[in-house]
């Protein structure tokens, strides 16, 4: 009866009274300017973290980023979980080295965030090297080998073989994660599809939608989102796609005024709801992945937010984006 | 009083001559000034109007560019940004507005602005980039108007001392001259007459003399 | 063999019952540690729920006592007496492991609750005291049937 989640998921459910409260986001929203959001931080989880005084978001963004994934790698058993938490910043090293390696980036390197599990040394000669690919996880030595037979390849065929990567990595390590959290993350995958096809549809190359630019995994098949886009039915499509119902007036909104901002926030609320009713299975690590989840969430929402702040943007148009308050 | 002249009917006839030259210049000049004027206040009309939408245009762009900085990581948004998949090329151009040569620039875009991929960036950079290709025609056309603008500006400044010059100094000066030869010479025909009237009397009364 | 049978029943009543406790007292203990670990001030909340599991030990451990009573004051075992005492054991040693794992489930997921929404921690309590009143009933028909 042995069960590895236990004390984990409880530590997390207290830790859970760290994320930002409504009342909070209420007064963050009507904060004066950038300075009187980080006097309001202060007093919360991210008060702990030097530099909030300074206003030097980034670095306490950066620091807060650091402890909550320490956090999750001290209290998770499951190897599955931190992978797939940390190989997403492994992936996304993997496009800026890949992808200035094969097409031509400047000279001195591109900027890389610090390493997930795989060290940039290996990463970097992954594509050269048949015995470092070996070291990889499937996908992305997959994705390797793909690139290094392609000749002279154009920036976005790159792009889209590691977008492909990206997402089969993310799904490998947390499909494992029990029946609710692979809702959540074929969810996450239609709404990607959907906006995929969207922004296509808006940049005018409607010959470059085809089911091979979306990904693979999520509620509904490729090929019938792609058909649905080029019929020009896309938001009755996304009507019947379960948990992305609510998204359908938002697409028909964003294919005429051809601003996402609207329904950016709406995907956002559909996860974030989608990551509250998860928590609560508690034999299982889905309540853990769920909380960094949140916590990335929480801290995109506060970068939109104090940069817009900072911005002087007003409230009626921050609210456009952020579905929070 | 610059023009110092000698007094005489040939060197009145040139002053005529030079002013009347004058007037007419200084007319062709003023005419040519007014002109000017039009085409520059036209020129700072479409100026402004176009400085204005795409003013406009950016601060919508930026707005959006806000959200798309701040939801993607740093690294990532300049590696979608270091490959550009557009290649924009300026043509430059001549046209003429009276004698001056003003430039005017025009700019053709080839290839697709969206060159990244789909799953590390938001939409918001496709939406902001689309508003920055679609201003650039506009703002480099807008660089050929604002150095149209200062050569014409040039040119009116150029013209106006000119007329001025005419209008305030050679002209009166010229007039001057010659009202000033004018009087002398009546002067001179005055005195020549009391001269001979006087020689005559002389010369009536030298006869009266002689007949007595 | 009559020996055997009857305390037999003893050893099932309180092994099986104690094994179920154990368990469950384990399991909403992790839980409550990990809450702990966070917010040391909720151990008065959560007390009672990482203890509820273990009551079914002790019913376990009472049926097994009273019956190792009646054995000892037993001059001869009658094989009908053994298999009577047998018999007495099992209600409660089965109800008691299986109701303190389930409790103890619940007792998580009241843990849960009690961090999430300190008010509406003792609703949590609550519903892990309904898994408990299935062990009472197994108590008290094992209680019933002792010889």
């Amino acid at each position: 009866m042995r069960n590895p989640y236990l004390y984990p998921n409880g530590r997390i459910g207290a830790l859970e009274k760290d994320l930002l409260p409504a009342r909070t986001w209420q007064m963050l929203l009507s904060a004066a300017d950038s300075v009187e959001a980080s006097r309001l931080l202060a007093d919360t989880w991210y008060g702990r973290f030097p530099g909030l005084s300074q206003c030097a978001f980034e670095t306490v963004f950066e620091a807060a980023q650091a402890a909550s994934e320490q956090e999750l790698m001290e209290l998770s058993e499951d190897r599955a979980l931190v992978r797939g938490i940390l190989h997403r910043r492994d992936a996304r090293n993997a496009r800026y080295l890949w992808k200035a390696a094969l097409c031509g980036g400047n000279a001195d390197g591109p900027e890389l965030e610090k390493p997930g599990l795989v060290e940039h040394s290996l990463l970097a000669s992954a594509l050269a090297d048949e015995e470092a690919r070996k070291l990889l996880p499937a996908a992305m030595s997959a994705a390797a080998e793909e690139l290094s037979s392609l000749s002279d390849p154009s920036p976005l065929e790159v792009d889209r073989i590691l977008d492909r990567m990206a997402a089969g990595l993310e799904l490998d390590e947390f499909s494992s994660m029990g029946p609710g959290f692979r809702r959540l993350l074929e969810t996450m995958i239609d709404s990607r599809n959907v906006t995929t096809c969207i922004r296509i549809m808006l940049s005018g190359s409607r010959e470059d939608l085809s089911p091979g630019v979306l990904l693979e995994g999520g509620t509904v098949s490729r090929k019938a989102v792609c058909g649905a886009a080029l019929e020009g039915s896309l938001p009755d499509f996304v009507a019947d796609i379960e948990n992305l119902e609510r998204l359908a007036p938002f697409v028909k909104e964003t294919l005429s005024s051809r601003s996402f901002l609207e329904l950016e926030r709406e995907t956002e609320r559909v996860i974030m709801e989608m990551l509250d009713a998860g928590s609560f299975e508690l034999f299982g690590p889905a309540p853990l992945a769920a909380f960094i989840f949140k916590k990335e969430m929480e801290m995109n929402h506060l970068r939109i937010l104090l940069a817009a702040k900072a911005a002087g943007m007003d409230r009626a148009r921050l609210s456009r984006r952020l579905p929070r308050g | 009083m610059a023009v110092v002249v000698r007094a005489t009917r040939m060197e009145l006839q040139t002053l005529r001559k030079r002013s009347v030259l004058a007037r007419r210049g200084h007319k062709l000049l003023k005419d040519k000034l007014d002109e000017l004027m039009r085409q520059f206040k036209i020129l700072i009309a479409e100026y402004m109007g176009a400085r204005q939408k795409i003013e406009g245009e950016l601060l919508e762009a930026y707005r959006e560019f806000l959200f798309a900085r701040a939801s993607m990581r740093r690294e990532a948004l300049a590696d979608a940004l270091r490959y550009p998949g557009a290649v924009a090329v300026v043509h430059g151009s001549t046209r003429k507005v009276m004698n001056l040569t003003l430039p005017e620039f025009d700019v053709s875009m080839e290839g697709s602005i969206r060159n990244y991929g789909m799953l590390d960036t938001t939409p918001e950079l496709d939406a902001s980039l689309e508003v920055f290709a679609r201003v650039l025609p506009g703002i480099v056309r807008l660089a050929g108007q604002e150095k149209a603008i200062g050569i014409l500006a040039a040119e009116i400044d150029r013209t106006r001392r000119r007329v001025n010059a005419l209008e305030y100094i050679l002209i009166p000066e010229l007039e001057e001259a010659v009202s000033r030869i004018r009087l002398k010479l009546e002067e001179i025909e005055r005195g020549n007459l009391t001269r001979l009237m006087k020689v005559k009397k002389m010369a009536e009364r030298k006869r009266e003399g002689t007949l007595l | 063999m009559n020996e055997f049978l009857s305390y037999s029943g003893v050893a099932i009543a309180a092994a099986l019952a104690g094994i179920g406790s154990a368990v469950g007292v384990g399991m909403v203990g992790q839980a409550a540690a990990g809450v702990l670990s966070v917010d040391p001030k909720k151990f008065g909340k959560l007390l009672l729920l990482v203890a509820l599991p273990g009551t079914q030990g002790i019913y376990g451990f009472v049926i097994a006592f009273l019956l190792l009573q009646r054995i000892t004051a037993q001059t001869t075992l009658t094989s009908d007496f053994a298999l009577q005492s047998f018999l007495a054991g099992i209600p409660v040693a089965l109800t008691g492991l299986l109701s303190a794992i389930h409790q103890a489930k619940v007792g998580v997921s009241g843990v849960a609750l009690a961090a999430k929404q300190p008010a509406d921690a003792t609703k949590g309590l609550i519903l892990a005291v309904f898994v408990e009143f299935y062990a009472i009933l197994g108590f008290l028909v094992s209680f019933l049937m002792l010889p």
